[in-house]
C-alpha cells in the first residue's frame, strides 16, 4: 500500500466544534431571512400548466371537471376517511404520480411513442427549436401517450445497480437527490412541479430549453436545470466527476472551443444546419441523456450514466470509456461511420455527414473513440465528451 | 474506523443542538425517519463481491421551519463488503429553507472515510447555495464549496489527495448574468495548487420593432486567470457576440442574416504573449413558401478564421415539400444541394430524402423513410427504413422496425449493407400479467455477420403495491471474421409495500456463456419510514 499523504485527522472535539459552528452559521442565515409565517401560498398563474388544462389536463375522477384542482386535491368533506396533507387524494409520494385508479390514466405506464423519435423535436419556426417534445407543426400534442421521454415508473424506479456501481436510475435511487419524496426516492418534484412553472416545457423547476450558448460566456443559461446540480455546488454525495459537467460546458473557463460538445458547423461532420443552430451552440444534455432512466433502446438491456434510450445502438452501454465496443456503439449512435452513409444519420434537425476517412472512423474499427477525442474526468480542463479534444477534431 | 465514528457522533451531536437552538422548545419539534438496508452482490466462477448498506435519515421541520418549506436533516449511513468485516459510518448534514424570495441549502459532510474498501480514504464536504429573487429584480446566487478528498484506492489511478474551495456569485437576469467566480485547488499528491479566478459577463436584447422588422444580440466576455504554485500562469480571455436581424413583409418570404464573432485569447507563460483563435460567421437566408405544401430555403455562408484557418465558404439550396395529403397521410421531402465556394472539398454536395407518415387505421401508424445522397466521397449511397407502429386495442401495442442500408458507386450498383429488423410486442393489460416480446436480427452482407436478438419478459404483479416479472433473454452473433457468441440470461424482479410503511424489494439474474463462467447478480432492499 502506498504510504498516505493526509495529515492527522481532526479530533471529534474539533470535528464538533466545526459542525457545531456550521449549523449555527446556518440558523443564523435562517434568522436574518425569516420565513413569512403564513400558510402555503396560493400558486400563482403560469405559463406551462398542462395538469390545469380544462381539455386535456389531468382527469382521474369524473366527480370533478378536467384539470380542477379536485381531481388531486379531496375536500376534507370527501368521502375519504383520512385526509393527507395538502389534501391529496394519496400520500404525496411519486406512487401519487403513477396512480393507476385514473380514468385518464397517470404517468405509471410507457407512453407508446417511447423512446422519442427526431420528429418529435419542436420543429424550426416554433418556439424552441429542437426542444423535445410530440407535436403537430409546432404545436404541443397532449396526452400521456405522447410524453416520449418518460419511459414508464418501472424504469424510473428500478433500483438495479449497473455493472461499475453506478444506479441505473440515480434520480430516483440515490439518496443525495435534492428532494426526496417520503419513501425516500428521488422525488419528481425534484426537476417538476405539478402546478406548472414560468418554463414553457415538462412544467420544470429551473430553466431547461432547447440548444444554445453560441455568445455565452458561461455555461449556458438554457440548461440550468442540470447546472443547479451538475457543478462544483452539486449535491454532497454525488461523485466529483458529475460536479465538473457545468465547467465542461463553459467556454470562458476552456476557451478553444469544444466546451460542452460545441456545434461548429464543421462540413466534416455534418451536411446542414438547421436555421436556429448557431455556431458556438452546445449540445442539449437531453441530446444524450434521459434523466428518467433507461430501459435501453432494444427495450431491455438499460444504460447507465442516464444515456437515452433514442439512438440506435444505445442499449446496455454502462462502461463506454473503458469498454471500445461500447464507445463506439456510443458515438456512432450520432456520428456515421466514413465508410456509411451521409446523411442517414438527423439529429436535432442536423443533417449528419460521414466523417473523416480515417482508419479509426471505419465502421470495421475496434479504436475506443474515447482514446483520441478523451474520456478523462478529473479536472474542470480534461476532455471528455462534453468536452471533447480539440487534437482529436 | 474509530474516526468514523467519533464524527458520526459529534455531526449527530451537534445537530441536536443545533435543533434545540432552532425549536427552542424541543417538544415542537416534528421528526420524520427513514431506515434504509440494501445489499447487492455479484459472483462469477465463485469468486463473490458486493456491499451492504444501512441508511438513516432524520428529518425535522421545526418552529423556524414554516410548514414543508424548510428541514433539518441528519443522514448516517454505514456501506460494507459483502463478506462482512468492517464498514464505513458516512454521516452528513443537511439544512434547507425556503421563503417568498430567497432559497437556502446548507450541506456539510464531516472528515470520514470515502470508501469501506480502504482506509487511507477519505472526504469531507460542505456546500452552501443561496437564491434570493423578487419580481423586477435580477437573481443573486451566492455558492461556495469546500472539500477534501484523498483517495487511493482505485487501481491504476494515480492518488488522489484534493482539496478544493470554490466561491462564487453572480446575478443573473432574463437574458444574461454577471459573476465572480474564485476556485483554490490543491492536489497534494502531485504537490500541485492552482488557484483560479473567473469573471464573466452575458448580455442580450430583442428589442420590439414594429412592422416586419426584427432584431436581436447576444453577447458574453469572460476573463480566467489561473496561478499554480510553482509560479505558471495561464490567462483565458473570451468574446464572443451574435446578432440577428430578419425582414418578413408577407408571411410567406422571411429573409434574415446572421453576424457571429468569437474570439479567445489564450496566454501561458511558456507561451509568451496571448495566442488568438476564433472566426467570424456571416450568414445570409431566405425563407419562402410559394405554396402551401412547399418551402424553400436558400442561405450563404462565410466563416471567416480568426487567427490560424482557413476560409470556409458555402450556398445552400434546399426544398421542403410536406403537408397532409389527408388528414391520415403525411408525407415529406427534402432536396438539399450544396455549393462549396471555398474549402468542403470532398463531401456530398446533393441530398434527398422522403418520408411518408399513414395512419392506416386507427391506431395503426405506417412509417417510411427513404434517403439517398451523391457526389460523396464513395459514391451515391442510399437507405431505407420501414416502422410500423400500432395498438389495436388499448391493451395491445405492436412496433416493427425494417431497415435497409445500400451503398455503390451509381444508383444501378448500390448494394445492400445492412439489413435490420426490429419488433416489440406488449400487452398492457390495466390488470393481470404483463407480456413483453423483443427481438432484433441484423446481418450485414459485406462481412457475412448475423446478430439475432431475443427477449421475453411477463410482468405477473403490477397492483396492491406488489409487483412480479420474470424475464429471459438471448443474444448470438455468428461469421463476419468474428468468434461465435451467445449470451443466455434470466431474472427475476419483485417489490412489495408492506405494512407500517415498509417496503421490500430484490431482484435475481443470472447470464451464462459457452465456455464462461456463469454470472450471478442480486440485490435486496428493505425501507420503513416512520
Amino acid at each position: 500500500m502506498r504510504p498516505s499523504v493526509r495529515g492527522p485527522r481532526p479530533s471529534g472535539a474539533r470535528a464538533l466544534s466545526r459542525a457545531a459552528a456550521f449549523f449555527a452559521a446556518a440558523l443564523l442565515a435562517a434568522a436574518l431571512f425569516p420565513t413569512p409565517a403564513t400558510p402555503d401560498p396560493v400558486p400563482e398563474p403560469s405559463r406551462a400548466n398542462h395538469h390545469a388544462d380544462p381539455v386535456t389536463g389531468v382527469r382521474r375522477i369524473a366527480t370533478a371537471p378536467v384539470g380542477d384542482c379536485a381531481q388531486c386535491h379531496v375536500p376534507h368533506d370527501a368521502e375519504i376517511g383520512m385526509v393527507n396533507p395538502t389534501e391529496l387524494f394519496m400520500e404525496n409520494t411519486n406512487q401519487l404520480c403513477y396512480t393507476t385508479q385514473s380514468l385518464g390514466g397517470c404517468h405509471a405506464d410507457l407512453p407508446l411513442g417511447y423512446p422519442a423519435r427526431e420528429a418529435d423535436r419542436m420543429p424550426e419556426g416554433a418556439p424552441y427549436p429542437g426542444y423535445f417534445e410530440a407535436n403537430a407543426a409546432g404545436q404541443r400534442l397532449a396526452g400521456l401517450e405522447y410524453r416520449v421521454r418518460w419511459p414508464g415508473a418501472a424504469t424510473f424506479e428500478n433500483a438495479a445497480i449497473a455493472p461499475g456501481g453506478r444506479y441505473f436510475s440515480p434520480h430516483a435511487s440515490d439518496p443525495d437527490m435534492p428532494r426526496l419524496d417520503a419513501t425516500g426516492r428521488g422525488s419528481c418534484h425534484s426537476c417538476h412541479d405539478p402546478h406548472g412553472t414560468p418554463n414553457p416545457f415538462d412544467q420544470l423547476t429551473a430553466t431547461y430549453l432547447n440548444g444554445g450558448g453560441a455568445a455565452s460566456s458561461g455555461p449556458p443559461a438554457n440548461f440550468q436545470l442540470c447546472f443547479e446540480c451538475h457543478s462544483t455546488w452539486g449535491p454532497s454525495g454525488m461523485d466529483p466527476e458529475n460536479r465538473l459537467i457545468a465547467d465542461y460546458y463553459d467556454p470562458g473557463r476552456n476557451p478553444e472551443g469544444t466546451a460542452g460538445h460545441q456545434i461548429r458547423r464543421d462540413p466534416d461532420i455534418a451536411l446542414y444546419w438547421p436555421v436556429s443552430v448557431r455556431t458556438g451552440d452546445m449540445l442539449s444534455c437531453s441530446d444524450c441523456h434521459n434523466p428518467h432512466g433507461s430501459r435501453g433502446q432494444d427495450g431491455v438491456t438499460p444504460n447507465a450514466f442516464l444515456l437515452s434510450d433514442e439512438r440506435k445502438g444505445w442499449s446496455g452501454i454502462t462502461d463506454p470509456i473503458n469498454d471500445p465496443e461500447q464507445s463506439r456503439r456510443f458515438c456512432l449512435g450520432c456520428h456515421i461511420p466514413s465508410d456509411g452513409v451521409p446523411g442517414s444519420e438527423v439529429v436535432r434537425g442536423i443533417i449528419m455527414n460521414t466523417l473523416p476517412d480515417e482508419d479509426a472512423h471505419r465502421s470495421t474499427s475496434t479504436e475506443s473513440c474515447h482514446k483520441c477525442h478523451g474520456g478523462d474526468y478529473t479536472s474542470p480542463q480534461s476532455y471528455n465528451v462534453h468536452h471533447p479534444s480539440p487534437a482529436g477534431l | 474506523m474509530h474516526g468514523a465514528r467519533a464524527n458520526g457522533r459529534s455531526c449527530l451531536a451537534a445537530a441536536a443542538a443545533a435543533l434545540v437552538l432552532a425549536g427552542g422548545r424541543a417538544e415542537a419539534v416534528e421528526w420524520s425517519g427513514r431506515f434504509m438496508l440494501t445489499a447487492n452482490g455479484n459472483e462469477v466462477g465463485g469468486d463473490h463481491t458486493g456491499q451492504t448498506r444501512e441508511f438513516l435519515e432524520l428529518t425535522t421541520r421545526g418552529p423556524v421551519f414554516v410548514q414543508n418549506r424548510g428541514a433539518l436533516s441528519i443522514l448516517l449511513e454505514r456501506t460494507a463488503g459483502l463478506e462482512g468485516g468492517r464498514g464505513v459510518l458516512r454521516p452528513l448534514g443537511r439544512l434547507d429553507l425556503e421563503g417568498g424570495s430567497y432559497r437556502l441549502q446548507l450541506r456539510h459532510r464531516p472528515d470520514q472515510p470515502a470508501s469501506y474498501t480502504n482506509d487511507d480514504s477519505s472526504v469531507r464536504e460542505t456546500h452552501m447555495n443561496f437564491t434570493f429573487s423578487r419580481p423586477g429584480l435580477p437573481m443573486l446566487r451566492l455558492q461556495s464549496f469546500s472539500g477534501r478528498r484523498e483517495d487511493e484506492s482505485v487501481p491504476g489511478r494515480r492518488l488522489l489527495s484534493e482539496r478544493r474551495a470554490d466561491l462564487s456569485h453572480s446575478l443573473e437576469w432574463i437574458r444574461g448574468g454577471a459573476g465572480y467566480r474564485r476556485s483554490h485547488s490543491e492536489d497534494t499528491g502531485a504537490g500541485t495548487s492552482v488557484k483560479t479566478e473567473q469573471y464573466r459577463l452575458d448580455g442580450g436584447v430583442q428589442p420590439s420593432l414594429s412592422g416586419p422588422f426584427r432584431i436581436a444580440l447576444d453577447g458574453g466576455a469572460s476573463r480566467d486567470v489561473s496561478r499554480r504554485q510553482d509560479g505558471r500562469r495561464t490567462e483565458n480571455r473570451l468574446y464572443s457576440y451574435s446578432s440577428q436581424a430578419g425582414y418578413a413583409p408577407r408571411g410567406n418570404l422571411d429573409i434574415s442574416a446572421q453576424h457571429a464573432l468569437r474570439v479567445a485569447d489564450m496566454k501561458s507563460s511558456t507561451s509568451g504573449g496571448f495566442r488568438r483563435s476564433g472566426e467570424q460567421t456571416i450568414l445570409g437566408r431566405v425563407f419562402w413558401k410559394p405554396v402551401a405544401p412547399v418551402i424553400v430555403l436558400a442561405e450563404r455562408e462565410s466563416r471567416l478564421p480568426v487567427g490560424d484557418g482557413f476560409l470556409f465558404e458555402t450556398a445552400r439550396a434546399q426544398a421542403i415539400v410536406e403537408g397532409n395529403v389527408t388528414q391520415a397521410v403525411h408525407l415529406r421531402g427534402q432536396y438539399l444541394r450544396t455549393f462549396y465556394l471555398s474549402g468542403g472539398e470532398g463531401a456530398p454536395r446533393h441530398w434527398w430524402t422522403g418520408a411518408g407518415n399513414a395512419r392506416l387505421f386507427r391506431g395503426v401508424e405506417l412509417r417510411t423513410d427513404l434517403g439517398l445522397t451523391r457526389d460523396g466521397p464513395s459514391g451515391d449511397q442510399t437507405r431505407e427504413q420501414y416502422e410500423i407502429r400500432t395498438r389495436p386495442t388499448s391493451f395491445v401495442r405492436f412496433d416493427a422496425i425494417g431497415r435497409i442500408e445500400r451503398r455503390g458507386p451509381s444508383i444501378e450498383g448500390l448494394t445492400p449493407s445492412l439489413y435490420l429488423v426490429r419488433g416489440e410486442a406488449q400487452y398492457v393489460a390495466p390488470r393481470g400479467p404483463r407480456p413483453t416480446v423483443v427481438w432484433e436480427d441484423r446481418y450485414t452482407p459485406r462481412t457475412g455477420r448475423r446478430d439475432r436478438f431475443v427477449t421475453a419478459i411477463v410482468d405477473l404483479l403490477s397492483t396492491g403495491g406488489t409487483t412480479l416479472n420474470v424475464s429471459v433473454n438471448r443474444t448470438s452473433g455468428l461469421g463476419g471474421g468474428l468468434p461465435k457468441s451467445e449470451l443466455l440470461s434470466a431474472g427475476v424482479r419483485a417489490s412489495m409495500r408492506l405494512q407500517g410503511g415498509a417496503a421490500l424489494s430484490g431482484s435475481y439474474h443470472v447470464s451464462h456463456r459457452p465456455r464462461q463462467p456463469d454470472q450471478r447478480n442480486f440485490a435486496a432492499a428493505l425501507e420503513w419510514r416512520f
